[in-house]
Order: structure tokens, then sequence, then C-alpha cells
């Protein structure tokens, strides 16, 4: 078959038939998926996952000069494989699925390779927004950046956008992107870089024993009618203990237990507590302290970051 | 005789539970096929844990015989099996027989799985300034940052390797885009002006594609008249037919075909663009300060200081 220049061959969706093997031209394959533009001249074979798996073809192909192609159609493959031993089907049928597996793995570790540099993007344009009392990013300029930095279609983009929808650290409003919370943004970011750096878990991600711990006094702030100082909190130890009861699951709510926190500063004690050697009882203490802001940030951190990966990995 | 009655047969037999039908030790590479029975395949190191197993009607070796892949596993029965062997004199004389398209077309599917493999493990980014200058583009402006943690933040980001990332760094260096300093035997990087980075990463990209970029595709009248627009401080609104009489009256060679113009580059913009109805247009601020900008530093931007 011959195509003249500018003619189309198949479109990206259309229903996979034929393989196609060009003998003479050029022509170009576009896919909303990919931003790279294939290429194929001469002995250059196109659509053969379609035409073995019998799916819709994954680009549109344009010639774009004047072509001649053979067309290879499923019964041709049919009469050739008849004629051949029964094991040789076995063997085009594992390389077939071994091309998509490596294709399939290929788009899940582009997504997740993609991730940083979303969240830096976001993180760059949420907290430059948050400067300006502001909540909304330009869609345009996170999918921009995005596909600048790391050159990720904006198709990819979106999905990964939509992960971190369903996360709600995000809502897309059309134009624009409501980002709920540029602090966990950051947080996120900077956990995953740590992650990547150093191999281990980041000190942002706490035990389950730490989290229940915050929990309770979330729940204790939330219960108490003491304002907030500049956004600091203080809770009475007796409200703590009685509210920790309920939110520790069984758990007892002891100075060992709250020693990570107080250590970290992200918990402060109403008296000194010396070098720690040494703790007094819980209810020696008159009351705890601490910025509740970074506190409720770091426990949206905490529920988001385990949910990621299994996420991206689906 | 034909070419089709050359193919050298291949090998069937009959295994026993425990004998090892393959291990990576092996001069020889063939596809194992199991007709019937169970093969395991296990590690080589202690505790020689099961990798897989494999059930009558699977294969293995394809990748080995045919792309040279180390196949890593030793493959043993688990149960009194049947396999049979296709080895390479065998393969190699199946695949003279095929016709040509099919040759190649298993030829293709090997290679594309191999690219697709490589792909994988490396950047997808093809234009590492572009994507540098973007990464930069999100630094504050006269900060001085490490110039290693830069590097190393960018890496982590791209997959660039900090080697190729540095001659990056020295490329927006000529270009005075970014300042380099040492202290204490470290070297600092600090970003002259986020905002010119930016109009880079977009004239790399016109580039990319082979359009002009278009601040530097303006004629003489669009200079003028972008001068004329900067200067203005509030930014009055007008209906289309108003701004084109205003313009044609302080620069008499722009007429309506210079206003549809101005639109595209986007110098002006609806003055409530979530009304449909609103014929009412504003200058574009931020898109008049681009251009100029992309203008008055057009020799760093390309690149030929």
């Amino acid at each position: 078959m011959t195509l003249e220049e500018g003619q189309i061959l198949f479109r990206e969706g259309d229903p996979g038939e034929n393989l196609y093997v060009v003998r003479d031209g050029e022509l170009q394959g576009k896919s909303t998926l990919g931003t790279a533009i294939n290429t194929y001249g001469p002995g250059a074979l196109i659509g053969e996952l379609a035409f073995l798996k019998k799916e819709p073809y994954t680009e549109t192909i344009t010639a774009t000069e004047d072509c001649e192609l053979i067309e290879i159609t499923p019964d041709a493959l049919e009469e050739s494989l008849e004629q051949e031993p029964a094991w040789f089907r076995s063997i085009i049928s594992f390389l077939t699925g071994r091309l998509q597996i490596a294709g399939d793995n290929k788009r899940k570790s582009d997504k997740i390779k993609a991730l940083p540099s979303l969240l830096y993007i976001l993180d760059s344009l949420s907290t430059r927004a948050k400067a300006n009392e502001d909540t909304y990013v330009s869609h345009a300029e996170v999918i921009d950046g995005v596909e600048k930095l790391f050159n990720l279609s904006k198709d990819n983009i979106e999905d990964l956008l939509k992960i971190l929808e369903e996360l709600e650290v995000l809502k897309i409003q059309g134009e624009e992107i409501h980002v709920k919370n540029a602090n966990v943004v950051h947080l996120l970011y900077e956990s995953i870089r740590f992650r990547a750096r150093y191999k281990k878990t980041p000190p942002q991600i706490l035990s389950m024993t730490e989290q229940m711990v915050l929990n309770a006094v979330i729940k204790t702030v939330q219960q108490s009618t003491e304002p907030l100082k500049n956004g600091t909190f203080t809770v009475k130890t007796e409200s703590l203990l009685k509210i920790g009861k309920r939110a520790m699951f069984g758990a007892t709510l002891t100075l060992r237990t709250m020693l990570p926190l107080l250590e970290r500063k992200l918990l402060n004690a109403g008296i000194p507590l010396g070098d720690g050697a040494v703790l007094p009882e819980i209810e020696a203490i008159p009351f705890f302290f601490g910025d509740f802001d970074t506190i409720l940030d770091l426990m949206e951190l905490n529920r988001i970051y385990p949910l990621l990966d299994k996420k991206l990995v689906k | 005789m034909t070419s089709r009655q050359q193919l050298i047969p291949p090998t069937h037999q009959s295994v026993k539970a425990g004998f090892v039908v393959y291990s990576p030790g092996s001069e020889y590479r063939s596809i194992v096929i199991l007709e019937e029975g169970e093969l395991v395949a296990r590690e080589t190191t202690p505790p020689h844990s099961v990798v897989f197993t494999m059930r009558p009607g699977d294969l293995v070796g394809v990748a080995a015989l045919l792309e040279r892949e180390p196949f890593k596993y030793e493959l043993s029965a688990s149960k009194d099996s049947k396999i049979t062997l296709v080895t390479e004199e065998c393969m190699e004389s199946e695949l003279k027989r095929l016709p040509l398209w099919l040759l190649a077309l298993i030829r293709n599917l090997s290679a594309k799985t191999h690219l697709l493999k490589r792909a994988a493990i490396e950047t997808r980014v093809r234009n590492s300034l572009k994507s540098l200058a973007e990464y930069l583009s999100h630094k504050p402006a006269d900060t001085e940052f490490n110039l290693a943690e830069l590097l190393r933040e960018f890496s982590f980001l791209t997959k660039i390797s900090t080697t190729a990332a540095q001659e990056d760094f020295k490329s927006l260096l000529r270009r005075h885009l970014i300042k380099l300093s040492q202290k204490n035997g470290r070297v600092f990087c600090k970003v002259v002006d986020p905002e010119l980075l930016l109009i880079f990463t977009d004239f790399i990209r016109a580039q990319e594609t082979e359009t002009e970029f278009a601040p530097y595709r303006l004629n003489i009248v669009q200079k003028k008249i972008l001068v004329f627009l900067s200067a203005i401080e509030e930014s009055p609104e007008k209906t289309g037919p108003d701004w084109i009489a205003y313009i044609h009256e302080k620069f008499p060679d722009a007429d309506v075909s210079q206003w549809i113009n101005l639109l595209q580059i986007q110098w002006f913009v609806k003055s409530d663009p979530k009304n449909p109805d609103c014929d009412l247009f504003k200058i574009n601020k931020n898109k008049v300060h681009y251009f100029l900008k992309a203008l008055r530093y057009e020799t760093n931007i390309r690149g030929v200081l």
C-alpha cells in the first residue's frame, strides 16, 4: 500500500488490526501519553502490539513523505504460525507479554520518578501563593513547570495530580488548583527527598505511638476552651490523660511514651525535665504546650505518606 | 529439499524430581518449555530461595537465548516432569525458515522491550539545560545556595547525573543567569533573576519546536507599542474598537490586524475573564513585562555575550 505525505495511516485509539512494515519513505507517530515523536523509516514495523494483542493502536501515525508499506493481516500471521511448531507460538506470546509488561512498568516508573518534580513545583508555587495569602496556584503553570523540569506528558502529570487530589492534598478547579495546605506539600516533598537521600524513614514520619499521643493532644486542644496564643496551645495534663484514655486505644499515656515528641520539641513540658535520665510521673507535669499548626501538619503528612506509595504503584 | 524441511527439532526429555535442568554456569543456552510436572527456579546463593515455579505450558530462557541476557537462577524439577528444550541450533534453524516480516517482528519485540527496560532507569529529560533553568527559576533571587546541595537536589528530581548538570550550570553562568562564588573552599550559587530563567526555558522550548521565540518575532511597530504599554501605570479598560483607535492614534502604522496580533501574544486580556459577555480589555502587565525583559536580556538568553 502507498500513502501520500500528510496522510494518516491510523489514529491513536483505532482498533488494532494490521501490522505495517515500512518499505520506503518516513512516517511519524505521536501519542497523547508521550512527549516524544517516533519516526519510522524503511525497515521499521508499525503497530506490532496492537496487531498481536488485538488492542487499539497507541499512537497516530502520519506519513511525513510519500510512503510505501507492506500490510500484514492477522490472517497472514495465523497462516505463518500454523506452519511453525507449536512451541513457536508460545515464544511469540511470551515476547508480546514481556513487551507489554515492560511498557506498563515504564509508565509506572515514569510517574513514580516524576512525583518529586511535581511536589517541587507545587511547593514552590503554593509557598509563593501563601506569601500573598492565597491558596490557589495556576493549573497551567504546574503542568508547564513539571513538563519543563521532568519532560513528563500533560496526561501523566494530570494523573499524578489526581492521585494528590484523591489524597486530599489539593483540589483541581478548572484553571486553578486549590492547595489545601502548602506546609504539607513542603513536608511531603522534604520527606520523599530525605528517604531518597538517606534510604531511611524520614524524621517527619512518626511511629504509631507518637501519632496516638499527638491525636490525643489534638482532641484535647479541640475540646479545650482555652484559646491559642500566637498559634501555641496549652493543655492541662489532667485533661490530656482523660482524653488520652479514649484516644489511645488502650495504650497508656506516660512521659516515656511522650519522650520522643518532647525531645523533638513538638511537645513541651510545663516544667523543666532535666536531662531526661530520670523522668517524673506524668501527673507531676501541670501542662504541655506546643505549636498547634505544626502538629496538625505533621499528622496530615503522616496520613498521606503511607498512602502515596500505594496509590503510585496501583 | 525446501527450507521448510531444515528445522532441527527440539529435544524432549523426561526428568526425575531433583534433576537440575539448567544451572547458570552452563555454556549451553536453551528455551525450556514445561510439558508436564513442575519446575522451580532458585537463587544460586544460600538460602537458595525459590524465585518462581513453572507450571505446564510455561517457558523460560527466551531472553537468554535471543538477547544473550543472563539467566541467573538454577532451574530444577520439583516433580517428575516432561520438558522440551529449544536449543540455539534449533532456534536458529527455526528463525531461518520464517518469513522476513515475522523475523523482523520478533527482533522488534525484543529490541523494544530492551529499550523500555533501559528507559525505565534513565532520566526522561531530553534537554537538561532547560530542566536546570526551570529548577533554578523556583529558587529565590540573591540567596546563596551550596552548589553541591543544588546539584544533589536537581539530580534527585531529574535523575540527571551531577557531572552532566555541572556543564549546564556553566552554561547558565556564561549567560550571567546565575552567579557563583567561593567561600571556605565551598562553591555557592546565586540566582540573578528567577523570571529570567523562566524566560530562558520558554526560549529553549521554542527552539526545540523550531518556532521563533515570540518576543524575538516582534516587528518595529510592535516593539514601540510594547515600550508604550509598559509605561502606562494604570491600565485603562476599553473595548476592542476603542483600543484599536487608541493605538492607531499613537502609532498610525498599527491597524486592526495588529490588534489581533497583540491579542494573540496576550498583551491584552479581558477585564473579566470569567464573564463570556465581557467586551472590555485591559493591558496584561505581566505579559508586557515578560516581553520587555526577554528583549532587554536577549544577549543573555541567546548566549551571545
